[in-house]
């Protein structure tokens, strides 16, 4: 048995190598450099100039505004999503005809057959001051902008994210036992209590790894703030965008990033820790 | 309990009663034509083979169907139309369908929990432990269900249902889960328990023994049809054709054709041209003459002895040999191989045989019954 595991372990350590080596090379060491460069000063033409200085984390409150769009439209965003997804899910999982669930599914991924800037693309149409306000001015409703506004913001996060929200909520509630909402029924509860005190619980697995996902994606979001805010709101994704692309402070730009992911992994294991407790031990918790 | 003519009206005697009810799913028919009715406190039970429409039944009785055409009644009145929340029936799941996100207590206090007015903590909590120690469970009010193994959650779900007070507790293969020896346990529990609590208890179940054991009432089912319903024993005795015979109990059927026929009596002239007589069962009207029929005898109902011996000339007699023998402890179990008549299954008690130590593989021996032991049943 000894020569047996030993070997196993050889086994586990070659299948992990490449994986590993991945996260080592892409993620880690990059993630070192940005801090040591996040202490660093700027270099004259832009870039890295090395030394030790904490200049750029005091001066962190100059992007304040980024910060405050992100962490107030991040989790605005995520429950949006949460809000439209639902009932698209529970639609697909326990009301639509097993004929058309195949066909709807799809529906749901086409969109990412396009790429997500064309896509955003055309919401600015649609948005901007020849689409839906145009339109509104035909029935006498004058002087609405939607586009560069928070709420076109809003409208593209929901729009693109919509699927990544779909499918988790969607896979826990077509596993969830219908006999679970037949019972409920027999024992007295109305369609609107088995919804609230079994379709619910029994689906917040889904919800959790939904609303993670899209709400970490959504923290580093550029695009669409980008092309649906216009300048005016703006995440720290774009800031990061303008910091090391345009103004070329790689230091100024490195300690905002770092301070982006401290915030995230806050954030993240706060939520974690909250999900898991709802959910006390059970082997299907998250994820 | 009984058939129902379906132009009869309520007199209130039955808890459960199906009058002309029909269920079809899209081209399907899962129960046709049914009428029947259910004593208030009997334990009565769906018997069948899966897809004969005896869980659809049930589940037009729970609401979760509704019937195509007639209607179910409850303590008397019409539940057409009334959804499954509004209905005094309460269900045991196959699966038991607890709730996996609650505790014990939390499940079996669900459906008191639902009530409005909303009653007091402290009274849902009273009544949930008198409920556990009903089904011998206390204690265990703060586990979760997934912890308990699958007698106890059995009985949890059994919990959960009466603790509603429903006029009607339905279960649906409620001991198809459990293993054999739990599964006797169980039946016992459940005949005991539906004699305190006096509620009347419908069962579906495709297990004869089981149905047998514990009914007052048994509906045996076929294709959506109602076949024969009455007590255990009338369904064994009295079988109205082939296939209820077959299925409660065992039996042996010799097949053939009607050759001859009398107000009592009936002969079947089998394929190898052997003729059989049997006795018509009591109303039945005859079979033609040429019709498939079967005469049917009980492997209990026949006698076995040595060939050689003399027989009551009154008997039928076969001659045949021993295939195999299982010991059964107070009974054994020959598959004896006759000419013309295939092989035939005979139940022969210890007590007859202890004196010559039964029949050995090979024996050559004689079967017979008593000319009223033979049964004659059409085919369908």
């Amino acid at each position: 048995m000894k020569v047996s595991n030993k070997s196993n372990r050889w086994l586990t350590a070659a299948l992990l190598a490449p994986t590993s080596v991945w996260f080592v090379l892409m993620l880690i060491l990059p993630l070192i450099v940005i801090l040591v460069f996040s202490f660093g000063e700027r270099a004259a033409v832009g870039g890295y100039a090395g030394g030790f200085t904490l200049e750029q984390y005091a001066n962190l409150p100059s992007r304040l505004k980024a910060f405050q769009n992100t962490m107030t439209i991040a989790p605005a965003g995520t429950l949006l999503s949460l809000l439209v997804a639902y009932p698209l899910a529970y639609y697909l999982a326990l009301r639509v005809d097993r004929k058309y669930k195949l066909i709807l599914l799809v529906l749901v991924i086409v969109p990412f057959w396009t790429s997500l800037l064309v896509r955003t693309y055309a919401w600015i149409f649609i948005l901007g001051g020849r689409g839906i306000p145009s339109l509104l001015e035909l029935i006498g409703i004058e002087g609405v902008r939607l586009i560069n506004t928070p709420g076109a913001v809003l409208v593209g996060i929901v729009y693109g994210y919509l699927p990544l929200m779909v499918f988790p909520i969607f896979v826990s509630l077509e596993k969830l036992d219908k006999s679970l909402l037949e019972a409920s029924s027999d024992l007295g509860g109305s369609p609107l209590k088995t919804f609230m005190q079994i379709t619910i619980p029994l689906s917040m697995p889904g919800v959790a790894t939904g609303c993670m996902l899209v709400f970490i994606l959504l923290m580093g979001e550029f695009l669409i703030p980008a092309f649906l805010g216009g300048g005016k709101v703006f995440f720290i994704g774009n800031a990061l965008v303008d910091l090391f692309l345009q103004s070329r402070n790689w230091p100024f730009g490195a300690a905002v990033s770092v301070t982006l992911v401290v915030i995230m992994l806050i954030t993240v294991s706060l939520y974690m820790r909250m999900t898991l407790r709802s959910n006390t031990g059970r082997d299907e918790s998250l994820m | 309990m009984g058939l129902v003519s379906q132009s009869s009206t309520t007199e209130c005697e039955f808890d459960i009663e199906f009058r002309g009810v029909t269920k079809r799913f899209d081209d399907i028919v899962a129960v046709d034509d049914i009428s029947l009715g259910v004593e208030r406190g009997a334990f009565f039970s769906f018997l069948g083979p899966s897809g004969c429409g005896k869980t659809t039944s049930l589940r037009l009785i729970a609401g979760f169907d509704q019937p195509t055409e007639g209607k179910v009644f409850i303590g008397g009145e019409s539940v057409v139309g009334v959804p499954s929340h509004k209905r005094p029936v309460n269900m045991v799941f196959q699966q038991y369908a607890l709730f996996p996100h609650m505790n014990v207590n939390e499940n079996i206090g669900y459906g008191l929990r639902q009530r409005r007015p909303k009653p007091a903590k402290q009274e849902v909590l009273k009544r949930v432990d008198e409920t556990l120690e009903m089904v011998r469970l206390s204690g265990y009010g703060k586990r979760r269900v997934w912890e308990l193994s699958g007698g106890q959650q059995q009985r949890i779900a059994l919990a959960r249902a009466l603790i509603n007070r429903p006029t009607c507790l339905l279960l649906d293969e409620p001991l198809a889960a459990l293993d054999r020896k739990l599964r006797r346990e169980m039946q016992i529990e459940l005949q005991t328990l539906q004699r305190d609590v006096g509620i009347t208890f419908i069962l579906v179940t495709h297990d004869q023994e089981e149905a047998l054991s514990m009914s007052d009432n048994i509906c045996i089912m076929r294709e959506g049809k109602i076949i024969q319903s009455g007590s255990p024993r009338k369904l064994y005795d009295e079988p109205v054709n082939k296939y209820v015979a077959d299925f409660v109990g065992k039996t042996n059927f010799f097949n053939g054709e009607v050759v001859e026929s009398t107000d009592v009596t009936v002969s079947v002239k089998s394929d190898s041209g052997q003729v059989l007589t049997g006795m018509l069962i009591k109303g039945a009207t005859a079979p033609a003459n040429k019709s498939k029929a079967s005469v049917a005898v009980r492997p209990e109902m026949i006698s076995i002895s040595a060939a050689d011996a003399t027989n009551n000339s009154a008997n039928i007699a076969i001659q045949g040999r021993v295939l195999n023998r299982i010991f059964l402890g107070e009974h054994s179990e020959y598959l004896i191989t006759t000419e013309g008549f295939g092989d035939v299954l005979v139940l022969s008690p210890k007590s007859i045989e202890s004196n010559n130590q039964g029949f050995a593989p090979g024996d050559n021996v004689s079967i017979s019954w008593k000319p009223d032991a033979a049964l004659v049943l059409g085919d369908t």
